[in-house]
């Protein structure tokens, strides 16, 4: 059973990077090269999706720690701290293929437009939750703490969405997209909800572990201890 | 053509090696786990 699963995983983690090899290729061979922006566009079908697969882990840590100050339940504190990690993981490569687009397209690495400022924000705000989260003490009230900071930290993402549209903005609102270039962005789009989804659930799956493991530690009364690299732990 | 090679390099870098970082880091908790088990169990033959 456990063999299986393993081998389920392995397969899983090889077919997303198998698809996110095909992307590339389809990226080289098949995808127009925009006629105003040049190249540089191309990096839209990588930054759109892992854009919207950070407002999907920023919601995910929102419901989880909405579901925890509601049941009281360590799973959704795992949860919420599984999908906030992955969120600041995501806004970073949002930001640095944003900011490599605005280099190419605009000439500047970065400007200080509504858009660009609350996606900074939002990356500081799920930076600032991940602190928060290593610097309480004891886990009912790091999980409380955790739950308030991350309902007030999604507040941020209708400001980000909604920035380009009710605000004037340098950064586009709504891009035309011809029929190839909606079937590349498709095409992006699968790998990299997948890849969301698998870091999510891998996370989420040791954050369960290192809890059951903390509440078995509390009831049987012995320390717990993650080997180091090297593996050369003395038996004690 | 160097911001588009950059923004997919820098990307797909922070992704991966994040994955590979939670694998190693699976990894290693696993491997404690079957260390703490195999010590539960050795005390309790002794005892």
């Amino acid at each position: 059973m456990k063999s299986a699963r393993s081998i389920l995983t392995v397969a899983f983690w090889l077919l997303v990077a198998g698809l996110f090899a095909a992307d590339l290729c389809l990226l080289q061979t098949y995808t127009p090269t925009e006629v105003t922006m040049g190249p540089v566009q191309k990096i839209f079908y990588f930054h759109l999706p892992v854009a919207i697969c950070t407002f999907l882990a920023c919601f995910i840590t929102f419901v989880a720690s909405v579901g925890y100050l509601w049941q009281r339940r360590t799973v959704f504190d795992d949860l919420a701290s599984a999908s906030a990690r992955v969120a600041v993981q995501l806004c970073a490569v949002v930001l640095v293929t944003g900011m490599a687009w605005g280099r190419g397209a605009w000439g500047v690495w970065w400007t200080w437009s509504p858009r660009l400022t609350f996606s900074l924000i939002l990356f500081l705000l799920y930076c600032v939750y991940l602190i928060l989260r290593s610097s309480v003490e004891g886990r009912q009230r790091r999980a409380t703490v955790a739950a308030v900071y991350g309902v007030i930290a999604f507040l941020d993402v209708p400001l980000v969405y909604l920035s380009a549209k009710l605000v004037p903005d340098i950064h586009p609102a709504s891009i035309h997209l011809e029929t190839s270039m909606q079937l590349t962005l498709l095409a992006w789009a699968v790998p990299v909800l997948l890849l969301t989804g698998g870091l999510i659930c891998t996370r989420f799956r040791l954050n369960r572990l290192h809890s059951q493991l903390a509440e078995q530690s509390e009831t049987d009364g012995r320390g717990f201890e993650v080997m180091p690299l090297t593996g050369n732990v003395a038996e004690a | 053509m160097f911001y588009l090679r950059f923004a997919y390099a820098a990307g797909l870098l922070l992704l991966w090696g994040y994955a590979a970082m939670l694998w190693l880091e699976s990894y290693r908790v696993h491997q404690s786990v079957a260390r703490r088990n195999r010590m539960a169990e050795t005390s309790g033959e002794k005892s």
